[in-house]
């Protein structure tokens, strides 16, 4: 066994065994548990981050196979996995952090942080695995660890939102399954990513299409592709962590890289081309970034605003894989990468606000700048980026995108992204501007002593958003390996 | 040597049972309780072993026969072993093993009086014998006999607490299953009377060259089978016995019942259709699609029941009939994922529900909550079991990792390779809804608030070594199936009577 195939396993095991150790210490070690927390997601993050170096540097990735030929358990790296794994890995050392800060006064702290490790190695899990099936059985596995930290409050309305999540996600995973059973049958029992396009070339075009939709379907829940996306919403009364992570990283995350996957991996580019599938894609995506934009405008609950725009942003990583450009594609891994570093600093902030002021309405927010000056500022500083203006990191991304649409000779593409431009300005910017001209009639706050925790992580990935604007080409080999991997340049 | 005692492991395993069944009053007079149950233990993981060891050779040697009492077929009684024999000999050990380690805990106190649970001893026993009889004989008249043990055997165990709503359920079980053995019976004498034998591969040869003179006779006999087998195995509409019978016994009855004793009968049926008259009349005939048809409509319907129902072991036990559907499904598809799909779908719904029944009756047990709405705050004061309840959930949905995935899996390979897009849908949709019924007891259980503060109950360690042995062959099962899924093929595969495996 080489060194990175010890490694992959490592990082989603070594999530597994803190999760297992944070639930074997008693709930009262709370330093210990935080201690294990951090830890683990640090070590696994480190072993990623190692993985990718190794991979960039020789440029072969090392695979891992277990059980019978034809379910096999698979893992391989290849530079799409690894950039969500990444992603994920180093997003969640943050939102550990940020966590151990927020959970400060909660009582069923154990069962949070159980869940949050098993739900770090599950995700690792997705972006490092090699066939569908072992893709479906994370991808089922992630709804399943992610519910009890849905439903964490115990409320009524955290349990509604749970049963929803998990009903749509369910279906969403039955068409997933219905499709795999499909593609079973029209490859012979091949379901390895890099073999599947080759099998899947005999298949008559409406076998293929039906199979594409069930895969999209599939995907859309969690990708919330609209009108799929009921879900997200009453998610958001997760706590604010898990919102940030979960519904701005790596849950929704998940379903965009498994649509990547079935659009990149399992039919290739050339088999998607031939459908022409393209323009349903295509208005799919459009409608669903200006609506979610539009729709968030209109939004007063901070959280709910938030969710709607991580909709119409998912939309655009979508967008710029079904576009079946490279410059389209490379605006889409970077929109995945700098969406998520900035929507987890934008939830961060919203967290802080509410656990110091007890505010959770946009039109409640004015003079809060004054107050929490370093929360909001990186606020107003990261939704910036989120409009995409330079010299933030967003900014870049949208460029690709644009470039892509223009490449592809979609010039209707380019309106949409500037319309959907304008209105993320409409709903962010009077956000800060209201924080930081108007006045708060707050009497007292809340003085977390916990805030530090927050606060750390918040302005460390907020600096990231402004490194990535200024240094777009630290991303660049990356991206250009998951560009190559699937267009022959 | 070893062959000798390979062709008599096969009716040593029925008869060591028997006697020990027969035994049981006596030693719980002679010696502590304890003893006898740890007996009876002793000798179902000794089946167990036998069953194993007799599969291994059958994977390694082929198919053998043994002729009971030294009379050779077509006069004697014939012992048939083949992979199907294997298979289920393996599912009744590994399931019964650890029921009776469960019951053995406080099975006096279960069922009222210390003579009543050495009977249940004796009757427990003897319904698995009964079966194991089931998963060996090759005789038709065999069948019958073991298809009555078994019959009265579960009837007495459900009546073992002897309170009013279980005798009434008994009551019901007992006159339906003795319809159902009517049944049974009349096709056996029409095959009797077609072709002259009660020997099953005696039958199949006289009914390939002579089938085509009789079909009606045929027919009628085969449904008189469908309908006797069908009303023991509670395939959906003839199930109206289970739901009582099944909810109203102590949980290890209810688990024995639900997970093995209508598998005993599936197996039978199993026999008749493809041993005696074989794949290639069966699949000719419109029976099978009858039977996949049937099998979809239980499916839909059992789980909608279950999800009406708020006692909990009531909710298992439809969710029961549901998962007897999905066995009748691949039956009724006739191909080799079909019947791939069956078998392991026995194997895989007898631990599952098993484990269901016997994780539900400790909660009952310890927080005195039959009702699923009344369970809030139960995942804390108990949270292996709930723990494994869990697990069983899961399986029992078909989510990768557990075994209940792999045979959901063969079952929709062999739906999609018979073309069969209807028979896709209600497999998923079936999943769908088992979450839907299974989920809420847990949500209920784990994440809502309980009203008072839960009492930490404690649930005895042997108890719960019964559940994570279960929990870990569901795993197990689920993670790396190679070997059980090799000898379901083969299993498949020899009722099919295809030479090699494709």
């Amino acid at each position: 066994m080489s060194v990175g195939v010890a490694l992959v396993l490592a990082s989603i095991v070594i999530t597994t065994i803190g999760a297992i150790w944070v639930a074997a210490i008693p709930g009262e070690a709370k330093t210990q548990r935080h201690c294990i927390v951090v830890g683990a997601a640090l070590v696994s993050a480190a072993m990623v981050w190692y993985l990718l170096y190794l991979g960039l540097g020789s440029g072969t990735y090392p695979a891992f196979r277990v059980g019978i030929a034809s379910l096999s358990l698979d893992l391989t790296l290849d530079p799409l996995g690894l950039t969500y794994g990444i992603l994920a890995s180093t997003l969640w050392v943050f939102a550990s952090i940020y966590s151990v800060g927020y959970m400060e006064h909660d009582t069923k702290q154990r069962q949070y942080f159980t869940f949050f490790l098993v739900s770090a190695g599950i995700t690792l899990g997705i972006a490092f695995s090699g066939n569908l099936f072992t893709f479906y059985l994370f991808y089922e596995l992630l709804t399943f660890a992610t519910y009890p930290l849905v439903v964490h409050s115990g409320t009524k309305d955290a349990l509604e939102a749970g049963r929803k999540y998990i009903r749509y996600s369910l279906v969403g995973a039955s068409f997933i399954l219905a499709a795999i059973v499909m593609l079973w049958t029209l490859t012979g029992g091949v379901l390895d990513f890099s073999s599947i396009p080759a099998a899947l070339a005999t298949a008559s075009s409406g076998q293929l299409r039906i199979l594409f939709f069930l895969f999209l379907i599939g995907f859309g829940v969690k990708a919330a592709i609209m009108p799929l996306h009921g879900w997200l919403l009453s998610a958001m009364v997760a706590p604010t962590p898990v919102s940030a992570l979960l519904h701005a990283v790596a849950v929704v995350n998940a379903g965009v890289f498994g649509v990547l996957r079935t659009v990149y991996s399992v039919f290739g580019v050339d088999l998607v081309k031939s459908l022409s599938v393209r323009p349903i894609l295509l208005v799919l995506c459009s409608v669903t970034i200006i609506l979610g934009s539009l729709i968030a405008l209109k939004q007063d609950v901070l959280k709910r605003r938030l969710a709607y725009s991580t909709i119409s942003q998912l939309a655009y990583i979508l967008l710029g894989a079904f576009i079946l450009h490279p410059l389209a594609l490379a605006g889409a891994m970077l929109h995945m990468i700098f969406h998520s570093t900035l929507k987890i600093v934008l939830f961060f902030a919203a967290g802080i606000v509410a656990e110091e002021t007890g505010y959770l309405k946009v039109s409640e927010l004015g003079g809060t700048g004054r107050i929490l000056p370093v929360t909001m500022g990186s606020f107003g500083i990261i939704s910036l980026g989120m409009i995409g203006m330079l010299p933030l990191s967003g900014f870049w991304s949208k460029y690709y995108l644009m470039r892509g649409s223009l490449a592809a000779d979609a010039w209707i593409l380019l309106v949409v992204l500037l319309l959907s431009g304008l209105l993320n300005a409409l709903y962010f910017i009077p956000i800060t501007v209201s924080a930081f001209t108007g006045t708060s009639d707050l009497k007292q706050r809340r003085k977390t002593k916990a805030l530090l925790f927050m606060l750390v992580p918040t302005v460390i990935i907020a600096a990231f958003g402004v490194i990535f604007g200024l240094y777009p080409g630290l991303t660049l080999p990356l991206v250009d390996a998951v560009v190559a991997q699937f267009f022959s340049l | 040597m070893a062959l000798a005692f390979r062709d008599n492991l096969a009716v040593l395993v029925v008869v060591a049972l028997l006697s020990t069944a027969y035994i049981m009053p006596l030693l719980t007079k002679i010696r502590r309780f304890r003893v006898a149950e740890y007996f009876a233990v002793a000798m179902l993981g000794l089946a167990l072993s036998g069953g194993i060891y007799l599969a291994r050779e059958i994977l390694l040697h082929g198919t053998f026969t043994y002729a009971v009492g030294g009379w050779p077929a077509p006069w004697g009684i014939e012992l048939s072993l083949d992979a199907v024999s294997g298979f289920f000999l393996i599912t009744i050990g590994v399931v019964a093993t650890p029921i009776m380690l469960y019951a053995s805990v406080d099975l006096i106190k279960e069922v009222g009086s210390r003579s009543r649970a050495a009977w249940f001893l004796t009757l427990f026993l003897l319904l698995v014998a009964a079966l194991c009889g089931l998963a060996v004989t090759g005789d038709l008249f065999n069948i019958y006999v073991m298809v009555e043990v078994a019959t009265i055997a579960s009837c007495a165990i459900v009546a073992a607490r002897n309170d009013a709503t279980s005798v009434e359920a008994t009551f019901k079980y007992l006159m339906l299953a003795t319809i159902g053995s009517g049944f049974v019976l009349l096709g056996i004498g029409f095959l009797f009377v077609l072709t002259g034998n009660l020997n099953m591969n005696f039958i199949a040869q006289e009914l390939s060259m002579s089938w085509q003179k009789y079909p009606t006779a045929l027919w009628v006999c085969l449904s008189f089978f469908m309908v006797g087998f069908g009303v023991k195995s509670a395939l959906f509409p003839l199930h109206v016995w289970l739901p009582d019978a099944h909810s109203t016994a102590i949980a290890p009855s209810s688990a024995m019942l639900s997970s093995l004793a209508i598998k005993g009968y599936i197996i039978a049926l199993l026999k008749v259709f493809y041993v005696a008259v074989g794949a290639k009349i069966i699949t000719r005939l419109p029976i099978t699609d009858i039977l996949t048809l049937l099998g979809m409509v239980a499916i839909i319907a059992g789980a909608l029941f279950a999800l009406a129902q708020d006692e909990l072991k009531r909710r298992l036990a439809f969710s029961t009939i549901s998962q007897v559907g999905y066995i009748f499904l691949g039956i009724g598809l006739g191909n080799i994922h079909g019947l791939t799909g069956t078998f392991m779908h026995i194997l895989s719904h007898a631990t599952t529900k098993a484990l269901l029944f016997l994780a539900a009756g400790a909660m009952i047990k310890h927080t005195g909550k039959s009702r699923i709405s009344e369970m809030a705050g139960v995942g804390a004061a108990m949270p292996v079991t709930v723990g494994a309840f869990a697990v069983g959930s899961l399986s029992m949905i078909g989510i990768p990792l557990f075994s209940g995935f792999v045979s959901k899996w063969q079952l929709l390979l062999g739906s999609l390779a018979n073309g069969n897009y209807l028979a896709v849908l209600v497999l998923v949709g079936g999943s769908l809804l088992a979450a839907a019924y299974l989920l809420p007891v847990l949500r209920m259980a784990f994440f809502e608030r309980p009203l008072q503060k839960p009492v930490v109950a404690n649930v005895s360690y042997v108890q719960l070594a019964a559940l994570l042995f279960l929990v870990v062959v569901i795993i197990s099962v689920g993670v790396v199936p190679d070997g059980v899924l090799q000898l379901a093929s083969e299993a498949a595969t020899a009722l099919l009577g295809l030479e090699v495996l494709p």
